[in-house]
């Protein structure tokens, strides 16, 4: 009598097979059982999580550096260009010079610089009319 | 299923070697079922039941009781399953499968207990066509018997793949079966 395909697959259903040599089998599995019972992955783990943390520290020391560094150069250089660009060669390229730097670095202060110049010349035409009453 | 006392499972969490014979003689024929059905090979289900229980023993801390002890150790023994098949070539069916099918099919006792030969013959036959995934889901839900939430925890599918997987694997079993000759 033949079985049908659903007799063949329900008569597998839940049947669980038997080891050969059952204590032999649990003999060498206890056998083989390493002595000391270490976590090897979870100790690898720790130990790339710590590399990871000291390699990440050193990162940083680095960037810290090379920005401090950046940011004194960076002073330097503001603090260069300001001082070459701000002081005059001689009382004639006073005004020029500061008419220069007011437009060039704020807009806002393009009235004062105004001021600047229309006092300077009031001061030349002070002295120049003070030389001419002086010769009269 | 049998399952193992927290007094045991503490005893071997601290690395007591006699507690842990107790877990490997409760629980070696459920990992051997499993290996066996799913290799189709008697020695290389040996090797990965020893497999399994070295993995287990090492990894015992991990165990945090968020599943069932056995479904933990289901889920080790699949995932070594797994890398085995991977690893290995692929199964071929050999000429004299059809006769252990054959006989075991004229059998009229319908309750007889299936030999490990007769396992690996009739699974080798039988599964040949399906996928690593699908002999996984077939075996732990069809052979092993167990529902859809254990086998989701066990191998990470969702309820929808496990249903997809078992109805593929079993369509393709039965489309076997009938070029085999049976109805």
């Amino acid at each position: 009598m033949n079985k049908t395909i659903d007799d063949i697959l329900n008569g597998m259903k839940g049947q669980q097979p038997t080891p050969p040599d059952a204590d032999l089998l649990t003999e060498q599995i206890m056998m083989n059982l390493p002595d000391i019972q270490l976590d090897a992955t979870d100790e690898e783990e720790a130990a790339r999580q710590q590399q990871g943390g000291g390699k990440a520290e050193t990162i940083i020391n680095i960037v810290r550096a090379v920005s401090s560094v950046a940011a004194i150069w960076l002073v330097g250089l503001f603090a260069y260009s300001y001082v070459t660009t701000s002081s005059p060669i001689n009382d004639n390229e006073k005004v020029i010079a500061i008419n220069h730097t007011s437009i060039k670095t704020n807009n806002s202060s393009f009235s004062s610089t105004l001021n600047v110049v229309y006092t300077n010349l009031k001061e030349k035409n002070k002295i120049h009319s003070y030389a001419m009453v002086k010769n009269n | 299923m049998e399952q193992i006392n927290t007094e045991i499972l503490t005893r071997c969490q601290g690395g007591d070697k006699t507690a842990f014979s107790i877990v490997v003689s409760t629980y070696q024929r459920m990992v051997w079922s499993l290996a066996l059905k799913m290799l189709c090979d008697e020695e290389e289900a040996k090797d990965a039941t020893q497999e399994t229980f070295i993995k287990i023993w090492v990894h015992i801390k991990r165990y945090d009781g968020s599943s069932s002890f056995s479904t933990w150790i289901y889920r080790i023994a699949s995932n070594i399953c797994l890398d085995r098949l991977k690893a290995s070539r692929r199964l071929v069916p050999l000429p004299e499968d059809e006769s252990v099918l054959r006989e075991y099919a004229t059998t009229g006792d319908s309750q007889r207990q299936l030999e490990n030969s007769e396992w690996v013959a009739i699974l080798r036959l039988l599964a040949d066509r399906l996928s690593d995934k699908q002999r996984l889901v077939f075996t732990l839900s069809h052979l092993e018997g167990l529902d859809s939430t254990e086998i989701s925890s066990i191998t990470g599918l969702d309820a929808k793949q496990i249903k997809s997987n078992l109805y593929v694997a079993r369509q393709t079993i039965r489309e076997q079966l009938k070029r085999l000759g049976y109805e």
